[in-house]
Formats: structure tokens, sequence, C-alpha cells
């Protein structure tokens, strides 16, 4: 239970994904012009992470150690992941045309987004720090961390969405309009969660 | 599609290229895996030289017969470094922030070999340290201080702040439990290396060395309270054999001679492989016990003889002592040996003197009243304190004034050291009229106030510091009473 | 010669991958709070993306365009890893500071961006050029962001203490966001400037000739 907590406290604030570890915040910048866009997003981003970390946590450990591969996981993971995204575009294309309307058109931008990546990469090396000591890493734990990492994303996501929602009934100046003032609320987001880092 | 179609097709080219390609990478991977793949041994290496700060090759030592749990640090591994015949040693520091702290430290060792000569590099590796959340604020230059203020006998205080004297010793990192932990670390690798080259084993300190007979008594449980002449003892034993501990009361009187002793715990077992119950051994024990009554040390002494934890068997028929539960009764001989020898010393034994300063503190006695002038230490970032206190025939404070005041502004609160003096004069009017058992309560800790015991009491909170001199100033007077009223000399000797 | 001079002032200024098409998010505000893992996180780049053009520009007509994508990842990927073997082996120092950022080279977006954008349409020359172009800006950026958030976040350069004075706030990500969204301001609204005057004084030199061909 201990660790269980530990792993959603770590996923979701301490170590979010976007305002402490910095990754995927590519679609963080890119999809948060609305709420609807960035969750939809969001919810995307986390399916793909449990399912990415279901496939290749398993592949890694009981395939590609024993078989002393480990040092080909980036293309493994890579291929994994990008057709993972492929095939699940094209079931959900198939089962439910309007999931498919709301969420569809982020999954080709997911395959190079960090997050999956990262976190498939992450579960894979030393996670005491977060699971605590004498706690051995597994298949549960990991999709766990996944999970709670992916919606740790979209919280951020739909933070920032609101702001940049009611940013836009403003004028910026033009150097800072775009990029430039998003990130500076990205900033003020970030400031707010290191409040969690006095967790422990 | 015939097969001949399917050849020509591009699904089939896109397949072959896919393949191909993958295929290339594989092996172009695998040689490079090959060629750059780092053995352990190398990593470890890699470690070692970051520590030395130049290439060095290392023997690993073989400690596993020596004692590695310090009370201070845990040591894990030691090298020799045989390009120059220092140590490296993988030590964990307890008492860091989150646990253990775990630090590389060079040791030199001195010309002779036999001995530690000084500490060069210490290093804390980010990894295996993620407990340590403020890591990152100790300034790397801090480490370096180890090395610089090495001399011989040190004991490194760096992050002790609870208790800190006189302040040489304490570096401000804004990461005191983990520098704390370093300290421990390297303290305990000094102590261990001495051992270590010396070629001998760590010694323990016995805390408890100036009681006698203490080896078979549990110390941390026993307690005794002084009642005039007397003293109960509350006497918890260790382990003796297939024996468990016992518990018993004992009554001292102003003879030294026991006046009371009971059994409030039995420890025997019937794992002996004799014939007896526990109900038989318990009444052979408290058939010997019956004896000791009006017994003094040497009765004691001369039953178990040198050596301390072994009773002699011919010693019981000349006593007329039941022998069938030696184990146990050797436990009661023990407990008596202990709460009759140790009179004197529990007797005079001043309580509550850490934080005073017993060279400047005098008393004097007028009839049944005490009255002190009790000068304190620091208790950073309190400076002494001096005050009067008066002591009635009741054991109670009638008087108590504060002559010199040691508040300090420097503690970073809000507060002038006229409000903090207010504050020490609002509680110290709390005192008068209260008893030791009253200090005693809020006082769990000698060498710490507790602060939710300040609030129960309506004692403000604030100067804390001070109030606790104050606290420990009463405690001092009312509980030890008795001693000052019988050693009336001024204080001039207290010890 | 002049279209490699466009090349490289796109990759360096006008598309510049960092500030002006915001790629590569990710490890830039994920580095920058140091420069020297800024820059050898931008050097990385710079050498995995020219052999990346070179490769793909290369292979361009072999490539099938179903499967180029897949081709593409595979190729960088294996780039990425021999990296990471390389530094592991060579200049640990940099591989430890790196940490999970090396193998998400992988899908930063500026290299899969420049094989699809870029090498798969010319040739191999002009592919290593924009490569090291683009690696190039890119590498300067982290370095300059990396420099202001190092010295200003912790009073050093390169790990060299400076000063004792820091704002603890601009070595975490909320300093990198802050310093990373300026930056862009700032390079952009310079950038605007120039081409302004730019603009203005070939304006100005237009309507002297009229009124000189006037007169």
């Amino acid at each position: 239970m201990a660790t269980f907590i530990a792993i959603v406290l770590a996923a979701v604030l301490t170590n979010n994904f976007i305002t402490v570890k910095t990754y995927g915040v590519c679609p963080f910048l890119g999809v948060s012009k609305k709420t609807s866009s960035a969750a939809g997003m969001g919810v995307a981003v986390t399916v793909v992470m449990v399912l990415a970390t279901l496939v290749t946590y398993p592949i890694y450990t009981y395939v590609m150690v024993p078989l002393h591969f480990e040092f080909l996981e980036i293309i493994f993971f890579i291929f994994i992941i990008a057709s993972l995204v492929q095939m699940l575009e094209k079931i959900i294309q198939k089962l439910s045309p309007s999931l498919y309307g709301a969420m569809g058109i982020y999954l080709p931008l997911i395959t190079t987004n960090c997050a999956v990546l990262g976190v498939t990469e992450l579960v894979i090396g030393d996670m005491t720090a977060i699971l605590g000591e004498g706690v051995a890493m597994n298949i549960g734990w990991a999709v766990l961390y996944a999970l709670f990492a992916g919606l740790g994303f979209t919280l951020v996501m739909i933070i920032m969405s609101g702001m940049r929602e009611k940013l836009n009934c403003y004028k910026t100046p033009k150097a800072l309009a775009g990029f430039p003032i998003a990130m500076v609320s990205a900033c003020f987001i970030c400031m707010a969660f290191t409040v969690f880092s006095y967790i422990s | 599609m015939t097969a001949k179609e399917f050849f020509k097709s591009t699904t089939f080219r896109c397949l072959v290229t896919l393949l191909c390609v993958l295929l290339v990478c594989g092996v172009f991977l695998t040689i490079m895996n090959g060629l750059l793949a780092i053995s352990e041994e190398e990593k470890f290496q890699r470690v070692l030289s970051s520590i030395y700060g130049k290439n060095v090759t290392t023997e690993k030592q073989n400690i596993s017969d020596k004692n590695t749990d310090l009370a201070t640090a845990k040591i894990n591994d030691v090298y020799l470094v045989t390009d120059d015949g220092n140590y490296i040693v993988n030590v964990s520091g307890k008492n860091g922030y989150g646990g253990n702290v775990l630090c590389w430290v060079v040791i030199k060792p001195a010309a002779d070999k036999k001995s530690v000569g000084g500490v060069g590099n210490v290093q804390v590796p980010a990894t295996g340290n993620e407990g340590e959340s403020f890591l990152n604020k100790i300034n790397s230059s801090v480490f370096k201080r180890f090395e610089q203020d090495y001399k011989n006998g040190i004991v490194y205080e760096y992050g002790y702040d609870e208790n800190d004297a006189e302040g040489d010793m304490y570096i401000k990192t804004g990461a005191s439990c983990t520098m704390r932990g370093v300290s421990n670390a390297v303290n305990g690798t000094i102590q261990f290396m001495n051992a270590y080259l010396s070629g001998g084993s760590i010694e323990e300190d016995d805390p408890y060395e100036d009681y006698a007979y203490h080896k078979l008594i549990n110390m941390e449980s026993t307690s005794w309270t002084k009642d005039g002449d007397k003293i109960t003892y509350t006497v918890v034993t260790k382990k003796n054999g297939p024996a468990n501990p016992f518990t018993f009361t004992i009554v001292i009187n102003g003879e030294k001679k026991v006046e009371e002793f009971t059994v409030k715990t039995y420890g025997s077992t019937d794992s002996t492989g004799y014939d007896l119950t526990i109900e038989e051994y318990n009444a052979i024990v408290d058939a010997n016990v019956a004896k000791f009554i009006g017994k003094d040390a040497a009765y004691f002494a001369s039953i178990l003889g040198e050596d301390e934890t072994k009773a002699k068997n011919d010693k019981y028929e000349e006593n007329e002592l039941q022998t069938g539960a030696t184990k146990s009764t050797t436990l009661c001989l023990a407990a008596a040996a202990f709460a009759t020898s140790n009179y004197d010393l529990i007797m005079n034994a001043i309580e509550y003197k850490q934080k005073i300063d017993l060279e400047k503190t005098t008393w004097t006695v007028d009839g049944d009243k005490i009255t002190y002038n009790v000068v304190t230490l620091k208790n950073a970032p309190a400076d002494p304190f001096t005050f009067t206190i008066v002591v009635n025939g009741e054991k109670k404070i009638e008087e108590f004034t504060v002559k010199t005041y040691g508040s300090t502004d420097s503690t970073g609160y809000d507060l002038t050291i006229e409000e903090y003096n207010a504050i020490v004069d609002a509680n110290v009017a709390k005192f008068i009229g209260k008893d030791a058992a009253y200090f005693a309560a809020i006082i769990t800790d000698e060498m710490k106030g507790t602060n939710a015991n300040f609030a129960e009491n309506e004692l403000q909170t604030g100067a804390t510091k001070s109030t606790y001199l104050c606290l420990l100033a009463g405690a001092f007077a009312t509980s030890n009473y008795d001693y000052c009223l019988t050693h009336v000399n001024g204080g001039e000797s207290n010890e | 010669m002049n279209k490699y001079k466009k090349i490289t002032l796109d990759g360096l200024i006008y598309q510049n991958p960092t500030f002006m098409l915001v790629l590569g998010t990710c490890p830039t505000l994920g580095l920058i709070s140091s420069a020297f893992s800024a820059f050898g996180m931008g050097l990385t780049v710079l050498v995995i993306l020219t052999l990346s053009n070179l490769i793909i520009s290369a292979l361009r007509k072999v490539i099938p365009n179903a499967v180029r994508i897949p081709c593409y990842i595979v190729i960088i990927a294996t780039l990425v890893t021999f990296a990471r073997m390389f530094l592991q082996k060579f200049v640990p120092d940099l591989y430890d500071s790196l940490g999970g950022f090396l193998a998400l080279i992988v899908v930063n977006c500026i290299i899969l961006g420049r094989a699809e954008a870029f090498a798969n349409k010319n040739g191999v020359l002009e592919s290593a050029v924009d490569g090291v172009a683009n690696g190039l800006g890119f590498t300067v950026a982290l370095t300059l962001m990396g420099i202001i958030c190092e010295f200003f976040g912790n009073g050093s350069l390169f790990g060299l203490q400076i000063m004792e004075f820091k704002i603890g706030m601009l070595a975490t990500p909320a300093g990198a966001f802050l310093v990373y969204g300026l930056s862009i301001a700032v390079f952009v609204y310079v950038i605007d400037a120039i081409e302004r005057a730019r603009r203005v004084k070939a304006n100005k030199l237009a309507r002297e000739n009229l009124l000189k061909e006037a007169a």
C-alpha cells in the first residue's frame, strides 16, 4: 500500500512528467490552446503510455535481458511504440468512429512524444528513489507508474489549456505572442508544482 | 497474385528494404556493442578514479571478520590503493536526512601505517543517496573541510546544530541532517581504519562503565528512585543462558543492605533439559532470594567472584543457597550485587547536570532550605544564564529569579532581547511551588526540551532554548536537594 | 555557393530549430540548467543530425515511400544507440549529465523533421550542410540559454563557481521555461527589427533610384 501511494504521488505530483522531468513538452505547448483538445491529447498519451509499458517492460525483462540484447532497447522500444500507435489508430477507427474523431487526430503525433518513450525507459531503469528501498520493480508497478504519469501529464495539460484560454482574451506584445507567453505561463505552473516537492 | 508478381510488387520491395535496414543496423550495433561494451570492473574502476582524481589500481581488503557496524556508520568496503598506500572506504553514515548517507572516504595512513594519518577526498555520490533531498545544497568545497580540519583524534561534528556548544565545528550548508550523516560516515571510517590498521578490533564505549556489576543488567530498562537514605530499584536483567530476563524490585536501606527483594517477573524456562517445571524453578528462585534480605555488597561479591556473569557453584552450599536453577539464581545475585554496590554512586549522583556549569554553581544551606546560585552553560543560540533558586524543606521551589539573562537575538526570529527576557520571566514565575517531578515531566530527554510539553504546562514558547535552561536549572535544584543538603560545600567539589 | 549560404543561414537563424520552429523542447528545457550538459546535448544532436541527414539522403532513392518513416526511425535509433555507447565509453561525465534525454534524442522532432523536410528531397552534400547548420543552431541556442540559467541559477559557468549570488529558481524546470520563453521573444524581436530596418533601407534606395530616374 505504501508503495502504491508512493508511486501515485511521485508520478502525479512530485515527479510530474512536464513540470519536473520536462518530458512531453512538445504536445504540451502545441496542443494546449483549447481545453477539449488538451484533454483529448492527455487521454491519448495516457492510453499509449500504459499500453507501451505493458508491452515493452515484459519484452525487456523476459526476452532482451536474458538474451543480452539490452543495447537494442531504443530501436525495439520506438518500433513497438510506433506500431502500437498505428494499430490503436486502426482499431479505434474501426470500432468507434466518434472516439476516433475525438482522439484519433492526436495519435499520429504520439509516436514522437518523448513522454511515451520516456516512461518505457524509466521503468526499466533504477526506480528505487520512487519505490523505496527493498521493493522490487515488477510489471504491476511499472504499468501503475505509467498510468499515473499519464494522468499527471493530462492534469498539467488541462491546467495549461485553462490558462491559455484565458490568455486569449488579452492582447500580448507581438514578440511574446504564441510560444513565449505559453512558456512563461508554463513557468508559473512549474513553480506551483514545486510545492509538492515537500511531500516525502 | 502469382509469386512472380509478388516479388516484383512494391510491397515486397518495402519489406525487403525495411528488413535490410533493420538487419544492417542490428549488425552494426552488435559489433559496436562488442567493441564499446564496458565491463563491471571498468565501471567500478571509474568510480574509484573519480574519487581519487586519477587512474589508480586498487585491491579490495577483506573486512568480513571485522565489526563493520559501528554506532556512527556502517563500513561497506575498503580498498587499498596500491599506487600510494592510501585507502578508499565505502561507508554508510547513520542519521542522515533520509536514513543512511552513502559516502566514499579516502584515508591516508600515518607514516608507520599503524593508524590513520589524515582524511583525503570525501565524496557523496548522488546515486544511492536519493533520500537526501537537499544534498545538492551542500557546496562541494564543504567536503574539503574534512581534509583541512583533520587532526589526530578529531571527531567531526559538521551538521550537529542541536547541541552546538561553541559553533566552530558547524558549517551552514542548508542540509544539516545530510551533513551530520556525512560527518558520522567520516568519524566511523576513522574509527574503523584506526582499528583495522593497528590490527585490533573496535572497543565499544560502555556508557555504564561507572556502575559495578552491570554486565547482566539491562541498564536501559533499569530505574531507581531515592527516598531519604533508601533507594528503590526496579532492576531488569539480561538473558542468561536458558533463563529469560527477570525483573526485580529491590530496596536498599541506609546501611547499604538489602531491605526488600521481590521478583516481579520470572524468566525461568523449562528448556534446560532437566526434569523440573517452571513452577519448580520459580520456587527455587524464591527460596534463594529470601536469603538475600539483610545482606550487603560483600556477601554478593563473594558468591559471584571475579567473573560477575558466573556464580561459583561451591559457594552455594556454603551460603545455603539451593542449586538447580543456577542461571536464574545468578541473575538474582547479579541484580542484588548491582543494587548494593552502586548505592554510593547513585546516592551521590548529581542529576540534570548536562547544561549546568558545575564549576561556577554554588549553594548554601540554611535549616532545611537550600539557596542555589546556578550558572548554566550555553544552549545555542542562548548564552549562559545565572539564577538564584531557593528550595524549601518540601523540596519545592520557593524562589526562582534570573540574575543574568542569556537571550540573544541571533535566532532569526523577530523578537528583541527584551521580548525574549519577558517570555523567560513569565515562564519562570510559574516554577514557584513546583517539585522535581514537575520538571522531570517537561524535560523528557535531558538533552532536548519538548515543545509539546510547553503548552501542556502553560509555558510560553518563543524563547525555547532559554526556557529550557530555566527548566534544567529548576530540575537540578529540586532533584539534587538531598545530595546538596548533605554536601554543604558551596559547590567547591561537587563531583 | 549561394545555395549553401542560404541553407546555413536558414538553419542558424531564419529557421533556427530552437527559437523559430520551437522543436526539440524537451531536452532543451531539461538540460539548460547546466551549460555543460546543454552544450553536450547540442553537440550530440549536431553529430546525429548530420549523420542521419547524410545516410537518409544517400538512401532516399532506395527506400520506398510507404516505409520511409519506419526506416528513418530505425536509422536514427541506431545512431542514438551508437552515440549512447560512445559517450558511455569515452565521455562518461557527459553521459551521466544527459541522463534519460540521451535516449530521447530518437524522438527529437528536429532530427525526424529535417529527414522528412530536407534530406529526402536533396543531395548528400546539401543535406550534410543542412544537418550541420541546424545542429549548430540548436547547439548555440542551448548553450546560450544554458549559460544564462547556470550563471544566474547556480552562480557558475560550465561548473566553475563564479559568484555566491544565485536565483535557485532559474536552475529548475520553471526557470528553464521562463528563460526559454523570454529568449524566443528577444530572438524574434531582434530578427524582426533587423528585417524591418533592411526593408526600410531597400525602400529608401528604390525611392532614391526612382527620383534619380525622374530627374
